[in-house]
């Protein structure tokens, strides 16, 4: 996946989790992240996964989606405080 | 309730301390000195059977008494599931006059942070923390060229001491397959 890709991908995901309309897009990178399946707390599974962190912005409020580069999915959501 | 031994102990110091010239107040002492008493070989504790000397016509005790004198504070950081150190600070190693000049310190961190492959110098030179100058080196963890979120080794050294006092190390391996951390 390249950064285009990825930014396709994250503009499309952006409604589905409420990332406004305002935002602006910033930024992509890949980085490794640690996703942990399921509930979280004692016995989770935890794998790193290679992603492309897309961030949208308007002034100091920021969005960012994780998607991963194998499946294309959107696998974390990071925001700034309202 | 201090017993007896130890009050005894702690008298024997601040006598031998006032022949010396020094009066420290009581909770000056308790911050600095701690006596402890030791289990004897052959109690609950101990490392043998030793029996406790007698001389003919008296009975005696035999006690162990062991006194810390406190250097610094040394905290560890654990990870708890593996055991490895995270941090470690001594901010005694702080104080001192030998300042290093930034490629040595450099130089300094580098020999203790054994660095792990992966690991890439993101910035280092002097910072004001607190007031006091402190070199700061810290390396991120990149995958093939990839940053690896949230890892990091930061090795601080005194610029008044020239002496590292603190690292801090947060990396893992990375793995994609899923497993327990």
């Amino acid at each position: 996946m390249d950064e285009a890709t990825a930014k396709q991908i994250a503009g499309h995901a952006r409604p589905a989790h409420d990332v406004p309309a305002s935002y602006a897009f910033r930024s992509a990178e890949p980085r490794i992240i640690e996703i942990t399946d399921g509930p979280s707390g004692t016995g989770a599974l935890v794998r790193d996964v290679r992603v492309w962190i897309v961030r949208f912005q308007a002034g100091v409020a920021w969005a960012e989606l994780a998607i991963d580069e194998a499946t294309g999915s959107v696998v974390r959501v990071q925001r700034s405080r309202a | 309730m201090k017993d007896e031994l130890e009050s005894f102990a702690w008298s024997h110091i601040e006598r031998k301390l006032a022949a010396a010239g020094a009066t420290p107040s009581g909770s000056d002492l308790a911050r600095w000195v701690s006596v402890h008493r030791q289990a004897l070989p052959g109690e609950a504790g101990g490392t043998g059977t030793t029996p406790a000397p007698v001389v003919a016509g008296e009975t005696q005790t035999l006690t162990r008494l062991a006194i810390y004198f406190r250097r610094a504070d040394l905290t560890v950081e654990l990870n708890a599931n593996t055991s490895e150190p995270m941090a470690w600070i001594c901010s005694d190693f702080a104080d001192g006059n030998a300042p290093l000049t930034p490629p040595e310190a450099l130089r300094l961190a580098e020999s203790a942070a054994e660095l792990p492959p992966g690991a890439v110098l993101a910035h280092q030179g002097y910072e004001d923390l607190g007031g006091r100058p402190v070199f700061v080196a810290h390396w991120e963890h990149r995958e093939q060229g990839i940053l690896v979120e949230r890892d990091y080794l930061r090795v601080l050294v005194s610029g008044h001491s020239g002496r590292i006092f603190a690292i801090q190390r947060c990396w893992h391996q990375v793995d994609l397959a899923p497993s327990v951390r």
